[in-house]
């Protein structure tokens, strides 16, 4: 999943900074060795939380320089999404146990 | 002969606290340092308008140390804005009182010629097309005239263009690469100090030379960024068109200087955007629409403003930001003005922001005007035209509550916080409109 994650930023990084995908590195400075200027970080930062529906935390947003940092950031912010999600699912079925008194 | 051209560049600002302030304001000090970084086009004109055979060199005025001896020239010429002329004085008195000639030119030069002659040679008014050759061949025979004339009008035309020497910033570090498409302004608004001053008529550059020295400068300096040193480019969308449609296969970024009327076209938008234009930069100068009566004659901003948040809108949902500018101190603002800006940018989502002080630049519709009405605190501040220090006084409050509130803004708006809030908003537009 986080492989997969991360092919998909490099995608995105590739398309809006016009740059060849192949020769992309997880850990590349996007500023400093990519020469990503600062409207195009914002702009793949975005592209990033639309593609994954998720927002990275706003007071991170300037730590975000590198692909595999953004990926484990999409990643973190999935899982725990997926946790929170499961334990929701779980919490109700537990509420609706002690409603029903049996179980789904 | 060998001919210096002595850039006076860098930020000035007077005021101490604002000063101190600037330092630890990051938006604030990042466009100070990216116009302290520019190269002097002008002086890159006249190396181009200079003969064959004469040897040119370029020298920023921070190159220069004021301890060491003079760089050997045997001519030098001088061009300044008006906050750094009293520097450029003292540098052109020291380079005659060595026994070399000097000629300054430049805007405030040629606002003030009565002033800058004291201090050279010979000066050179408008622009240095049509004249700075026979400057040159005049200096060589020993015969400088105290003024020469350049063009006011069709400074593109074959007979006076000349290709900037981009040569000369070979191996320097600047940010990013000044090239002009256009000179003037049609809307000639009342504080504007800049090439409108020193021309007759809007004029634009033959697109294909705009192109080629787009080239000719990536070639030398390797500098992908570029500001269009304009100060209105897309008056003619028609023209505008074009030129985006010519450098957009350049694979350049660019920034440039332009009036809210772009985002009436969707198409020049579209254009603009798809051929690397990072930023414009719009005089939005107040959103107190009563603030802008007047400002120009024929009152194109007061006529603009009520839909400015829809067209800031408009051009950043394109994926071109827009640096609003805002002055501060127009005649009908009250102590009220300071938190109507902060709104007003929070609002708007600007990614970037430019707020300066209201100043009266000499030669200007508005220095006549204060200077009639008695209201400029000093005869002669030129080292105070920074566009921070407030020169005047203000019609409806003191000059220390404008300072005040300048503070008081500038930490409002200039702070970490809200810079994070500005690329969030600006995020967000950036998602809906992405498929």
């Amino acid at each position: 999943m986080r492989t997969n994650i991360e092919a998909r930023i490099r995608e995105l990084i590739g398309r809006v900074a016009k740059l060849d995908v192949s020769q992309l590195q997880s850990d590349d400075d996007l500023v400093e060795r990519l020469g990503v200027d600062s409207l195009q970080g914002l702009q793949i930062l975005a592209g990033v939380e639309k593609q994954f529906d998720v927002r990275l935390p706003d007071d991170e947003l300037i730590k975000m320089r590198t692909i595999g940092r953004i990926a484990d950031a999409v990643h973190k912010l999935r899982s725990a999404s997926k946790d929170v999600s499961q334990s929701v699912h779980h919490e109700g079925h537990e509420a609706h146990e002690e409603i029903t008194g049996r179980a789904l | 002969m060998r001919i210096g051209l002595i850039a006076m560049s860098g930020v000035r600002v007077r005021n101490e606290e604002l000063a101190r302030l600037g330092l630890t304001l990051p938006q604030f000090v990042s466009r100070g340092k990216v116009i302290a970084s520019l190269p002097s086009l002008g002086l890159l004109t006249v190396a181009g308008l200079t003969p064959p055979g004469h040897e040119v060199v370029y020298r920023e005025v921070a190159e220069l140390k004021p301890d060491l001896a003079l760089e050997p020239f045997d001519l030098v010429g001088i061009s300044s804005f008006t906050a750094q002329i009293d520097e450029a004085y003292a540098l052109a008195d020291r380079y005659r009182a060595a026994g070399v000639p000097v000629v300054l030119g430049g805007l405030h030069v040629s606002l003030m010629p009565d002033e800058a002659a004291q201090h050279a040679d010979s000066i050179v008014l408008y622009g240095a097309e049509g004249v700075w050759p026979q400057v040159v061949t005049d200096a060589e025979a020993g015969r400088l005239r105290p003024r020469y004339e350049g063009l006011r009008a069709r400074v593109f035309d074959d007979a006076y263009y000349a290709q900037p020497r981009f040569d000369l910033l070979a191996g320097r570090p600047y940010n990013r690469i000044t090239v002009q498409t256009s000179r003037g302004c049609p809307l000639n608004c009342e504080f504007c100090a800049a090439s409108v001053r020193i021309t007759s008529s809007y004029q634009q550059k033959p697109i294909e030379r705009v192109v080629r020295e787009i080239q000719i400068a990536r070639e030398t300096t390797r500098q992908p960024f570029f500001e269009l040193a304009d100060d209105n480019t897309f008056v003619n969308k028609k023209w505008g068109k074009a030129l985006v449609r010519a450098i957009a296969p350049l694979d350049i970024r660019w920034f440039t200087e332009t009036d809210i009327s772009i985002a009436d076209d969707a198409e020049l938008l579209e254009l603009v955007a798809e051929s690397g234009c990072r930023q414009v930069l719009i005089g939005l100068e107040s959103p107190d629409v009563g603030a802008l009566d007047g400002m120009d004659p024929r009152n194109w901003k007061k006529a603009r403003a009520p839909r400015y948040l829809e067209a800031i809108d408009r051009i950043q949902s394109r994926g071109v930001s827009v640096n609003g500018c805002f002055i501060l101190g127009l005649d009908s603002h009250t102590p009220d003005v300071f938190e109507t800006v902060r709104d007003f940018v929070r609002e708007s989502g600007l990614l970037e922001v430019q707020i300066t002080v209201q100043t009266p630049f000499p030669g200007t519709p508005l220095y006549r005007r204060l200077q009639r009405e008695g209201r400029l605190l000093q005869d002669r501040f030129w080292d105070r035209c920074t566009l921070f220090d407030v020169t005047y006084q203000p019609k409806h409050m003191s000059v220390a509550d404008l300072e005040a509130g300048m503070r008081w803004l500038f930490s409002e708006i200039y702070n970490e916080q809200e810079f994070l809030r500005r690329k969030r908003q600006y995020m967000e537009i950036a998602k809906a409109c992405m498929n």
